[in-house]
């Protein structure tokens, strides 16, 4: 009971002033973050004075941290909910794993070119959402239960597959996947990131849209039943959407961990449990989180490229294990 | 008439000296091309390597552009070189994917045999016109000899912990012919496979070959405690990884170092 008070708390007028507050000072975060690198560029100056670093580097660069963080954040606030499990993240239904394997496939067929490795670790991910759903019960019988035993299951499948390629395989193949898996923003061009930025963006308002949905599940399955939800069709659009903000930036920057589980707790302790509200500051948190770390690391470590997923985890870890203590 | 052969001629003095004179700005990403832009009377003309480098002392003062695995794309830019040249290996899709969308020429080296780093050698004499003759002709020497005594059996391990050899197709299993030796490995489908030590133990080689890596005790002392196990026969030799494992012209060296060992 105390939860919904709570959540009755929240107005569409606190709503509306936290989305406006978080959508300017993450826009300045961003507008800031470019000036730093290699060398200081004066923000009344991106465009005149080094414009290859500036729209070739820095730009696709901070949008795609943003991109990342904000997607796997929204993501972790909603699946915590839906799995019911503060340790939940975007990758416990094997959508990584899946992306690894595909990116491990294009090193093993010597597919040449980065798109190509792209597109091809995307497809993998996207064919296992599918076929985790379905091996879950599909639209008949389909459960958050089932679906994170498929997920985690498969998870470890793919794990294996990863760690046998490893064995087997040569030395420069190991390295070359551990670059993968670590993850990096500094590859994408201006055009894939601007679209993919779009499609989390898109995707994420499909997600908050049940973010309604979502506290009244909180409040158990069978309130939300008797309170007229959906429960088939709010878990297909919770799984598939979250999974494919997932999909798109595992493929596009490796599986940078962490940022899905700790900035939904942050959030949840500073905020509360309306995930009208916390959805929407996980998304901007998340994303000024990531553009504020690879800032800094890149700045302060230059020439040196300091990869992003080791640098979140990090940071992570203590907090999480923060979490896990307070919890306990 | 006069005046005008003679601003002929001038040009063309000019456009020779030009070209004599050429300036380059280079930025090698791996430490074997840097090695071999050096040779080759470069050596100025290299405005960034990565940190890596270390071969000759020179390299140390040159501007790092970051690791070898993760250099930074924007230091490279900031350089502003006429060339990046590196290895094809790695991270090399995605970066050669980035600095083609910048427009800094570059170029990527695959190197398997000794004839491809002889290759390479004389690739990158050509895009600078420097000759390469010479060099090329000493590694053919040492290593197109065509006459094998082999000394004996080895596994070349590049590394302990986890064990990786040396198989077969590649230019460290060409430096083992070179010095006499046959690559118990050299069948391996894999350049550089993973292998047990059961399999060492079984292959049992007349020598097992360390490529030493500084700062690598805990998987040296770890390598030491399996092949305590060997026999007496097998010999341990230790080398530097450097010369072994780089595909530049020091192949040569690593060549006369292991049959000086082995003697």
């Amino acid at each position: 009971m105390q939860n919904v008070k709570k959540i009755n708390q929240v107005t569409y007028s606190k709503i509306f002033f936290y989305f406006f507050i978080c959508f300017a000072v993450s826009v300045s975060i961003l507008f800031f973050s470019l000036s730093f690198g290699g060398k200081f560029i004066n923000p009344f100056e991106f465009f005149s004075s080094d414009s290859a670093v500036f729209m070739s580097l820095r730009l696709p660069r901070v949008l795609a941290d943003f991109m990342v963080g904000a997607g796997l954040s929204i993501v972790g606030c909603s699946f915590q909910t839906f799995f019911r499990n503060p340790l939940a993240d975007p990758f416990i239904l094997g959508i990584a794993g899946a992306a690894a394997v595909g990116v491990a496939f294009s090193l093993f067929l010597g597919v040449s070119g980065f798109i190509p490795t792209q597109i091809l670790s995307l497809s993998f991910a996207l064919v296992t959402i599918f076929f985790v759903y379905w091996v879950a019960g599909g639209l008949s019988s389909v459960t958050a239960n089932s679906l994170i035993l498929v997920g985690v299951g498969l998870n470890f499948f793919f794990t294996s597959i990863i760690t046998f390629f490893n064995s087997v395989l040569s030395e420069s193949f190991t390295k070359d996947l551990l670059m993968w898996y670590l993850g990096s923003t500094v590859f994408l061009d201006l055009n894939i990131v601007f679209i993919s930025l779009l499609i989390v963006a898109v995707l994420s308002v499909i997600l908050y849209m049940q973010s309604g949905k979502l506290n009244v599940y909180l409040l158990g399955e069978s309130f939300a039943v008797n309170s007229g939800v959906s429960i088939k069709q709010f878990s297909l659009i919770i799984y598939i959407t979250g999974s494919l903000i997932t999909s798109v930036s595992v493929a596009l920057c490796g599986a940078i961990g962490f940022v899905g589980i700790i900035i939904p707790h942050i959030v949840k302790i500073i905020a509360g449990l309306d995930h009208r509200l916390n959805m929407i500051l996980c998304f901007f948190a998340g994303g000024s989180f990531l553009v504020i770390i690879d800032t800094f690391f890149k700045t302060v470590f230059f020439p040196y490229e300091v990869p992003i997923g080791a640098v979140t985890a990090i940071i992570g870890t203590p907090f999480f294990i923060y979490i896990l203590r307070r919890r306990i | 008439m006069y005046r005008i052969l003679l601003s002929f001629v001038f040009f063309c003095f000019l456009g020779a000296f030009s070209q004599a004179h050429a300036e380059y700005r280079i930025v090698s990403l791996a430490p074997n091309v840097t090695e071999i832009l050096f040779e080759i009377g470069l050596g100025d003309q290299v405005v960034g390597v990565t940190d890596k480098g270390n071969y000759p002392a020179k390299v140390k003062n040159i501007t790092k552009i970051g690791s070898y695995y993760r250099p930074s794309i924007e230091k490279i830019l900031m350089l502003e070189p006429t060339h990046v040249l590196g290895m094809r290996e790695g991270y090399t899709k995605r970066l050669k994917y980035k600095l083609d969308k910048l427009g800094i020429r570059n170029r990527f080296f695959k190197v398997d045999e000794y004839r491809d780093i002889s290759r390479m050698i004389g690739e990158i004499g050509k895009i600078f016109g420097k000759s390469t003759e010479s060099i090329r002709s000493r590694i053919d020497t040492y290593f197109n000899s065509g006459k094998i005594d082999y000394k004996g059996d080895v596994v070349f391990l590049i590394s302990a912990k986890p064990a990786y050899a040396v198989g077969g197709g590649n230019f460290v299993n060409d430096i083992l012919k070179c010095a006499n030796l046959r690559n118990a490995l050299a069948g391996s489908e894999n350049d550089f496979p993973q292998i047990n030590y059961e399999k060492i133990l079984q292959l049992n080689p007349d020598y097992i070959i360390l490529a030493k890596r500084h700062g690598n005790s805990q998987a040296d002392s770890f390598f030491y405690e399996k092949i305590e196990r060997f026999g007496e026969e097998t010999k341990i030799l230790e080398v530097k990884p450097d010369i072994f494992l780089r595909p530049s012209y020091r192949i040569i060296d690593a060549c006369k170092t292991l049959k000086k060992l082995i003697r």
